[in-house]
Order: C-alpha cells, then structure tokens, then sequence
C-alpha cells in the first residue's frame, strides 16, 4: 500500500497546478452538498421541532356538535366527551391499544402571597409525546404513578414559575415546591417552556387526580386513542370514517354525520411530513450530485490527459514487468485519492459552512409578529451524510477513473516505447 | 540453448501487408555475447521485441530456456520479461520522476520485493557500477553515460537470464560508448550474463563474440569474431553514424 501510493505521491507532484484545480471542483461538488443538505436539515429540523421521534401513532378526537337534525336530535348540538366515550372507543376496535382522556379547568395557582390564574389540564403521561408544542424544560412530566396514584403533581410554564417566585430568581427553584389551587396543595414536579403566542398559562396535572377533583365535570377535552396496524393512508382513512360514524351512532346523531367528532391524525401528519422531508432530501441530493459531476468529469478529463502523458511511461513500466492490472490500480486509485482528498477538504469546510450559518440563521428566531418562528434549527448534517458522502466520493473517484485507467492499462508497451523516441 | 528461435514470421497487417521476418531460425546459448546487426528496415527491431517478448509473432517457435513464447496473456507477459529479460534501450528509458536508485528498484517493485529489500539491492547494483554517489539524483542531472549504467543496474537488477540492449550506445558519445561496450562485454566474461545487442553499428558489434547479420528479414551471415577484428571504433568503416 506504502508503495502505491508514494508513486501516486510522486505523480501528484508532478502536476500541483494541474491536481489542485480538479481537486477543487470535487470540493466544491461535495461542499455544496453538505452546505444544502445541512440547511435541509435545518429547515426540516424547524418545521418539525421533534424531528427524530419516532412516529407516534395516535389520534386525537374533539367532540363537535351536530351538523344536522336527526331522531329527534336537533341541529347544532353539542355533542360532549365522557368515561363513556372512552369506554366506548376501548371496545371500539382491536387495533386500540389504549385511550387517554384530557380535562381541564381554570383556577388560581398561588405560592404565599403571588397568585396567577392557569388552565389546567388534566393529562395521561402519554399527553408531552403527542404534544409537540409542550416542550418540558426543567424537572419532568406527569407520570404513570402520579396518574396510577392520584398524586398531587403539576407541571406550570416557565412564565408562570417565576411570576409565583415573585422575583427574577431562577425559576427552575420551584420545583418541589407546593402551590395551592383552590383549597388544594399540588407540588411542582417541572417546568415547561411558556407559549409566546398565549396570554394565560398552562398547567398540567394528572388526568386521575383532576378527573376525581372534579366530580361534576365530566366532560373531556379530547380523547387520544393510541393505535397500532393502521399503516396506510386508505387504512388510516378506514379507520377514521369507521369511527366518526361509531362516534355519531353512540351520540344518537346521523351515522353520516361527519362533524360529531373532529379528528387530528398525527400519525399520518408525521408520516406524510416525512415524506416531504424524504422528497426534499433527495432533491437536495441530487443536486449536491449534479454539482459534483462536474468535478468527476473534471477528474476523469484531467485523469485521461495524464493517461496520454505518460504513455511512454507505463510503456517502461510494462517493458520492466508491469502488468495490466498493476496500471490499472495505478490510474483509479489516483483518481480515488484526488477525489476523496479534495472532496474530505469540500466537506469540512461544508460543515464549517453549517456550523457558521447555525451560528446566525439558525441561532436568531425571526420575528413574524404574533410570535417567534425558527426558519432554521440546528443546521448541519449528521454521521450519515459524512459517510454517505465518502462512499459517494469512492464511488465517484472509481468512474472517473476507470476508462483513463483502462485506456492505460491496454497501452502496448512496443508502441508506447516507441513514442518517447 | 537458452534462445532458440525457428521459423519464426511476422507479418504487419495493414493496407499492404508487410511481411518483416521471413522464416527466422535462429540459437543463442547461455553465456554468448552476441550482436544482431543490420540497418534500419532489416527487421532487427521486430525481431527484438519478439524476442523481449514486447510482441507476438505470427509462425514458427520461439522458446527461452525451453519455455515456448507463445499466445502469452499480457500479464503472463509481464511475468516473464519482469523475471527473464533485462532491457537496455537507446534513449535510456529512465522515469523522470523517479531517482536513480528508484528506478533502479522498478523492476524488483513489481516482482512484489519488500521496500527495504529493494533499496537494498538496488544500492549494491549502483555501487557495483559505481554511481552509488548518484543514487539519489534525477536522470535530468545526470549525463548520458551515467544514465545508461543506472539502465543498466536496472536491466541486471532481476538476474535475468537474457540481457537485451538496443542500440545501447546510440546516443552516446564515443568515448562513452567504448565504456559502456566494455561494460558489457566485462558483465558477459565475469558475470556470465548472456547478452545481446541489436545494432546497426559495426564498432558496436565488433566487441560480441558472434555477429548475427540480418537483412531483409532473413538471417544472413553469422560472423564468429572472437577475435574482435570485425571493426574498431572510430575506424574507417566502423562508424556507420
């Protein structure tokens, strides 16, 4: 190997000027790839800000009302969410694997003398994984045993701790502390970050406690129905009609009444997202790929040249006992090292590129009034696209190679010899 | 006989067919000094390549130590003028990007020796030509006769059994050529080496011990000039240039 490629080395030399404006050609292939696919991802990363959860198959129903009489039933009425409805989409079908209510109600949240009003929402500890506009910041979220026990838990937003705290101390210091709502005592357990775009504060607790607090309020939120088996969009489909009719029929509404239930899908949102995101990465590919084209058509076009040059040359070679093969070796793997060197240098600096575009577009959300909106989020690319990126030059150096090497291989060495004369 | 050539034709294929060797038969024995003479168009050239195994021809046998040279695949080819034959050409045919000493090691490097081995043995073969001094210099910095004997190191390097010189001293001066001539013919008395050297130049073939004339692609007179009173250099019908 150390032989091989001291006589690269030395060949390289030979034409600096030459190799190192074909080599930037492939750097510059391969540093637009990883300049586009890292702002892909960012872009990506923004829109989904829990992009790599795996994907959640749950649907969330909301009860509607009655969009038309029916059996007495008159039009536009309310239709409410109780333990029945859950008992009943429970029993629904086979392929529930559970189902989650939500409550909620508004009270004053207070800590000695500092008082706010929150809603507050009595959820399943499954409620964060399916609520990607919940981003737990400090301590943890409601969990089985809270639930399991009806403990006294609450996670409240950041805005919300340190108003309580009454000061501009570190709010993550509430946690563990009680705060009374009503004539009960709940102890923080953590801190969500508070949504910019709501005036008021949301406050969780757990979906059994709440729901014993309050008898009389019955009525839930939403229902979430965690599935499994529902891999297509038809299925998906199915399902849902099948259940929206189900859900109408219990309320006593028309089967055919669509707006009973409304139902957010976030499996197939997540699923259809990917596939955006799947389409978009492969655009950016492909065009990272037709960049480097024009390198490796670079390498192979200087890679022939070079062939041409030293024909009288290998023609020695041959004469002193080179074998075809051994030429061969010789020109592709030339042409592999021009194109992974040159591409290695494309890549860092690409990933410098990211980390520097991180640094500004990705670090500053963008004002857009209402509320703050991230266009980019951890731009950059992973260890898969580093290793992709490697084959890809492999790959790239080989083809560029592989005619120059086979034209040098098949020189004939009495020819060759002859035109150094 | 180490070379043993019979009824040997080639043919160029083209618009008019040129038949170059007309039926050669010819032995050379291990140990021999011998020359191939003729001028330009006598086919001593084809008749060399076929002979360094460069190329095929079209009839007739050509064995080496026995071994019939015959429809050889290019990398058994190689095989064998790696290990059989040690060439010396006219223009030197030294790699410009290598050292003396590195092209010197060429032949071992595709014999798959070992670096430090190479090296070794490459040192030891400038030495013995006395260039070790220059084992390290470009063949750009070094003049024609010094080339030919880093040439040389590398044709003797493999321990072939055949050394092929073409026109070795063509581009020589004379002087020059009288040292590598005699170089040769000291390789062929004190190493034994079985030597051949295609010329045109009757000085040059009056050093071998047998002079082979070719002419028109035949094989003509065999001269046996152990007494080396064929032409001198300088003489008046040695120099042919």
């Amino acid at each position: 190997m150390h032989n091989l490629f001291s006589e690269i080395w030395s060949s390289l030399k030979q034409n600096k000027l030459r190799t190192a404006l074909t080599g930037f050609a492939v750097s510059w292939g391969i540093f637009i790839i990883v300049v586009l696919l890292g702002a892909g991802n960012g872009l990506m990363n923004a829109l989904m800000s829990n992009a790599g959860d795996e994907i959640r198959q749950i649907i969330r129903v909301y009860p509607g009302s009655t969009s038309k009489p029916y059996k007495g039933m008159k039009e536009n009425t309310r239709i409410r969410f109780s333990d029945k409805d859950m008992a009943f989409t429970e029993e629904f079908s086979d392929l529930i694997d559970d189902v989650y209510g939500t409550v909620s109600f508004s009270d004053t949240l207070s800590l000695g003398k500092e008082t706010i009003s929150s809603y507050i929402l009595g959820v399943s500890p499954e409620y964060i994984k399916s609520s990607n506009w919940v981003k737990l910041i400090a301590g943890r979220f409601i969990n089985k045993l809270d639930m399991d026990e009806c403990r006294r838990s609450i996670v409240i937003d950041n805005s919300a701790a340190t108003q309580l705290l009454g000061d501009d101390e570190n709010y993550t210091k509430i946690i563990g502390k009680d705060i009374s709502i009503g004539l009960n005592s709940f102890k923080v357990v953590g801190i969500i970050e508070a949504d910019e775009g709501n005036w008021g504060h949301d406050s969780f607790a757990p979906y059994s406690t709440v729901r014993k607090m309050r008898v009389e309020g019955t009525w839930m939120n939403n229902i979430d129905i965690k599935f499994h088996g529902l891999e297509t969009k038809q299925q998906n489909d199915d399902f849902e009609k099948a259940y929206k009719r189900a859900m109408s029929t219990f309320h006593n509404a028309d089967p055919e009444d669509t707006r009973t239930t409304y139902i957010w899908n976030m499996y197939m949102d997540n699923k259809e997202m990917n596939k955006a995101m799947r389409i978009i990465r492969t655009a950016l590919w492909i065009l990272g790929i037709l960049t480097l084209l024009s390198g490796i058509v670079g390498v192979s076009n200087i890679m022939l040249i070079t062939v041409k040059e030293r024909t009288h040359e290998f023609g020695i070679r041959k004469a002193l006992g080179a074998k075809p093969g051994s030429i061969l070796k010789l020109i592709v793997v030339e042409s592999i090292v021009i194109t992974a060197f040159f591409g290695y240098l494309g890549m860092v600096a690409g990933m410098v590129a990211d980390k520097l575009m991180d640094n500004t577009i990705g670090a500053h959300p963008m004002d857009i009034g209402i509320t703050q909106l991230y266009v980019f989020k951890n731009i950059g690319v992973g260890l898969d696209v580093a290793v992709e990126a490697t084959l890809l030059l492999i790959v790239a150096g080989t083809i560029a190679g592989i005619i120059p090497a086979w034209k040098g291989a098949r020189v004939r060495p009495i020819e060759a010899l002859r035109e150094g004369k | 006989m180490l070379i043993e050539l019979k009824d040997v034709n080639k043919t160029y294929q083209g618009a008019q067919p040129l038949h170059v060797l007309k039926g050669i038969n010819l032995a050379i024995d291990r140990g021999e000094f011998v020359s191939i003479m003729g001028s330009s168009g006598s086919g001593k050239s084809t008749l060399l390549n076929i002979l360094g195994i460069l190329d095929n021809y079209d009839s007739g046998e050509y064995r080496i130590d026995g071994k019939l040279i015959w429809d050889l695949s290019e990398t058994k080819a190689a095989e064998y003028r790696n290990k059989m034959i040690g060439f010396i050409f006219q223009s030197y045919n030294l790699i410009g990007f290598k050292t003396a000493v590195e092209n010197v090691e060429l032949p071992l490097f595709y014999q798959g020796v070992s670096r430090h081995k190479r090296h070794e043995m490459a040192m030891e073969y400038l030495d013995k030509l006395g260039l070790a001094q220059w084992a390290g210099h470009y063949p750009n910095e070094m003049s024609g006769g010094q080339k030919q004997r880093v040439a040389i190191a590398r044709a003797l390097i493999t321990k072939p059994d055949i050394i092929l010189a073409d026109e070795p001293t063509g581009a020589l001066d004379s002087k020059t050529s009288v040292e590598i001539m005699d170089l040769l013919k000291e390789l062929n008395e004190k190493d034994k080496m079985t030597i051949i050297v295609v010329t045109h130049e009757s000085g040059v073939a009056n050093y071998t011990n047998r002079i082979i004339h070719i002419r028109d692609g035949v094989i003509g007179q065999i001269e046996e000039n152990s007494r080396h009173d064929a032409a001198a250099f300088g003489s008046e019908n040695g120099m042919l240039k």
